[in-house]
Order: structure tokens, then C-alpha cells, then sequence
């Protein structure tokens, strides 16, 4: 049905150009960054789009930052980045992993997914995003929402960390084999759910268990995971104050 | 300054020396390119303080992710600019759902929407995406410039509008598909 294959295209297009907008927001959003980590032709859509409207910002008056600002900006680069620069960042060697057996397992038992890499420039870089492909039909259907998984991550070989969500028990499970917060800040983590402000579900160690309501639960499959650097104890304000440093989305398990 | 910002020093070679872990090359970049990427941010926050924290993400961010750009697929400023909107809309998505709550409509909602038009196309008279924009139904016009040049969302352009996010959603469809049709043609 050749029409219905033009209208998908034409959909997949205005998704892109929503998703330059702007106005592709959580769920959705979360949705497109995961079909755009494997699907070329949507990247190569948002990359024409994101041309096609940069001229707008030509009427942008540009406005000149504080003197100091750029002295700000290198003080946290050597505590944010002390040990990695862009050109040599390798993933933890396997030694400074905490639970790499675990994440193996855990691999295996998901069967296949894939990490959106940093092919993905402008957008790896601007949204720090990941993608989980979770093939449907691979295991068998999710038991009426009981268990979720998500691995957040920021696009290397690596989880960050794997965070899994009992929905009868109201329990959320982290891992972070490989997450690091800079010195002098935590690392905290968010669930996102459409249409909600960010719920904080506490403070990101190596392992650590968090009690949340199952309602809460429940309504967040499909949800989007965050991770935020924040000041030592966690946002200030209830909402996350710092930049995301990874993030992923709540799948079945 | 060791070295000053030479203004002929392409954008695609300083950020290929950031990606190296160039400082040197990252001050430049900053010099060039901080004003106005602070411009785009600040129409988007709207809060000086704000914006600058922002600004600060989008250095980082592009420190960071300087080692990914692929000068095939996009413009060095197109790049920046992308990071810099992406971080600002971030910012002021909790926010601008409290200043939303409705109770500050006016009995005619578009004549509440500002309009960026004005000031892109006095900037763009040559361009064609200008042009292209003449073509648009002018309310898909105000929806699509407000979400690109600030932030703004389908929910928040429905409460504005008075209309369903559905058919702002429609707008927007049918906005950037003449867009595309124009610019293409």
C-alpha cells in the first residue's frame, strides 16, 4: 500500500520537525531518540531540519555574557572532567566496574538491546540521550505491567546504570556499575512520567533501593529515567537543578 | 589572550581542537560563539541568571561532545545552536508548567502571543525560509516560531491559543510540511 507508506514518511517527517521544535515532548520524545539511534534515514531528517530552521535564530540578538562566566565554565570542567577529556574517554576499564558479572546477566536475560553510540553527533552531544531497542517479541509479554527495566546511560559501552521497577512491591532497584558523579556532587535520579513534573526517587549509589508508591510505579512504564548532577544531598528545590548526565526509558522486563 | 579569536578561523577546525582537548581552542570557541548562543538561550529562559546557568551546560556540552560532531552533517553553528536550544528548553520545562496554570488568559488569546516574525524576517529579507514562512496560514506561523525561537509547547501554545493540543499539533504538522514543500522547491 504505496499511500500508506508515502503518509508514514510524512509523518516521520513532521515528527522530526517537532522534535526540532521542540514540541516533541516525554513520552514522544523519548520514543523518537530510540527509534533515532537506529534508524539513519530519521536522523538524517532532524539533521535537515535542524538546517532548514537555524536561519531563525539569525534574529537572535546576541547578547554578551558576564565577564567572569567563561572562568566559571573552565572551574567545572577540572572537577567535572578532570580525568576525561572528549578525545580519550574510554568506558571504565572492566576493573573499576563494580558489577560487571550483573550486567552480563542482565544483558543476556534482556536479550538484545542496543546503546545509541555517539554516531549520532549533534544529537548524542546536545541530548546526552540514550536508546534501549528492546525487540518486542523476543521475551514473552509483559505480565500485566509487573516489572520494569531501564538502562541509563549516556552512550557508551556501558550502563550507567540498570534500574529496575517492581510494580507489585513498589520497588525500584539501582545499579550503577559505571556511574560517577564529579567530586562534591551526587548523583540523583529522576522518573519522568508524561505529563508530571520530575519525581525524584533519591540519591544514586552503587546499589541502593528505593520505596516509591506502586501507584507511582504503575503509571510509569514508558517513563523516562533521569540522572542529574546535583549539590551533595540532593536538588535543593524538589526539581533537578543540575545538568542530566544520563538518562534511559522504562521498559517491560 | 595568547590568541585572540580570529574571526576567519573556521568554527569546524576549533571545534576539531576541542575535540583534541584544545583549551586554547575551546576559549576561542567561546569567544566567538557565547553572545549569541546566550541570545538564543535567553529568548528561550528569560531569566538572566537562568540563562547563564544554562550557558555554562551548553560549554559543557559541547566540551563534552565536541569528539562527536560530524562536519558532514551539520553546520558547526547549527550544532551549537541545537545544543544550546535543547539545554534551554530543558530548563524551563518545569517552570513554565507553574506559569501556566490557568487564570491568565485574556478575552482574546492570540492577541497575547508576542511575535518573533517581525524581527526574523528583518533579518532574513533574503532568505528563503523567510519566504517560506510568508506562505504559512499565519497562525501556524506563531506556533512554529514561538516553539523554535521560544521553547514553547504544544500544551502551552493550546492554553495561549485557546485551542486543543491536537490541533496545535495539526498546525504544526501542516506548518512544517509547506515549510518543507517551499524550501525544497
Amino acid at each position: 500500500m504505496s499511500a500508506g507508506t508515502d503518509m508514514h514518511e510524512g509523518d516521520d517527517d513532521a515528527l522530526a520537525g517537532e522534535y526540532v521544535l521542540g514540541t516533541l515532548r516525554g513520552d514522544e520524545r523519548a520514543a523518537f531518540e530510540a527509534r533515532l539511534a537506529r534508524e539513519p534515514a530519521l536522523a538524517e531528517a532532524v539533521a535537515a531540519w535542524q538546517e532548514r530552521l537555524a536561519p531563525l535564530t539569525e534574529a537572535v540578538a546576541p547578547v554578551a555574557p558576564p565577564a567572569d562566566l567563561f572562568a566559571r565554565i573552565e572551574a567545572r570542567l577540572e572537577t567535572e572532567f578532570e580525568e576525561s577529556r572528549p578525545a580519550t574517554s574510554p568506558p571504565p576499564s572492566p576493573a573499576e566496574v563494580v558489577s560487571l558479572d550483573e550486567v552480563r546477566r542482565l544483558r543476556r536475560a534482556l536479550g538484545r538491546w542496543r546503546v545509541a553510540a555517539g554516531g549520532l553527533g549533534a544529537l548524542a552531544a546536545a541530548l546526552v540521550a540514550l536508546a534501549i531497542l528492546f525487540p518486542g517479541g523476543f521475551l514473552p509479554p509483559p505480565p500485566e505491567g509487573e516489572r520494569y527495566v531501564a538502562v541509563v546511560d549516556r552512550g557508551g559501552d556501558l550502563p550507567a546504570l540498570i534500574v529496575q521497577v517492581d510494580v507489585a512491591q513498589g520497588l525500584v532497584r539501582v545499579r550503577a556499575p559505571a556511574a560517577e558523579a564529579p567530586p562534591d556532587r551526587a548523583l540523583e535520579l529522576w522518573l519522568v512520567a508524561e505529563g508530571d513534573d520530575p519525581r525524584s526517587l533519591g540519591l544514586v549509589r552503587d546499589a541502593a533501593d528505593f520505596r516509591i508508591e506502586p501507584a507511582v510505579a504503575r503509571a510509569s512504564p514508558g517513563a523516562t529515567l533521569a540522572v542529574s548532577v546535583e549539590p551533595p544531598g540532593g536538588s535543593p528545590t524538589g526539581a533537578p537543578t543540575g545538568p542530566v548526565v544520563y538518562t534511559g526509558v522504562l521498559i517491560p522486563q | 589572550m595568547r590568541h585572540p579569536p580570529d574571526p576567519d578561523e573556521p568554527l569546524e577546525a576549533l571545534l576539531a581542537a576541542v575535540a583534541a582537548g584544545d583549551r586554547g581552542a575551546y576559549a576561542r570557541l567561546y569567544e566567538r560563539t557565547s553572545a549569541k548562543l546566550l541570545g538564543v538561550v535567553l529568548r528561550i529562559v528569560r531569566d538572566r541568571g537562568m540563562a547563564e546557568e544554562v550557558l555554562q551546560e551548553v560549554f559543557l556540552g559541547i566540551w563534552r561532545g565536541a569528539s562527536s560532531y560530524a562536519a558532514e552533517k551539520a553546520r558547526p553553528m547549527t550544532w551549537m545552536i541545537t545544543i544550546a536550544r535543547n539545554r534551554a528548553i530543558d530548563a524551563v520545562r518545569v517552570r513554565r508548567e507553574v506559569l501556566l496554570e490557568p487564570g491568565e488568559d485574556g478575552d482574546d488569546p492570540m492577541a497575547a502571543i508576542p511575535d518573533p516574525y517581525d524581527a526574523a524576517q528583518s533579518f532574513a529579507d533574503r532568505d528563503a525560509l523567510a519566504r517560506c514562512l510568508d506562505l504559512l496560514e499565519e497562525t501556524h506561523r506563531h506556533c512554529i516560531l514561538l516553539a523554535y525561537c521560544e521553547g514553547w509547547s504544544r500544551e502551552e501554545l493550546a492554553a495561549r491559543t485557546g485551542k486543543n493540543v491536537n490541533t496545535i499539533k495539526t498546525w504544526l504538522h501542516r506548518g512544517l510540511a509547506t515549510l518543507r514543500g517551499c524550501l525544497s522547491s
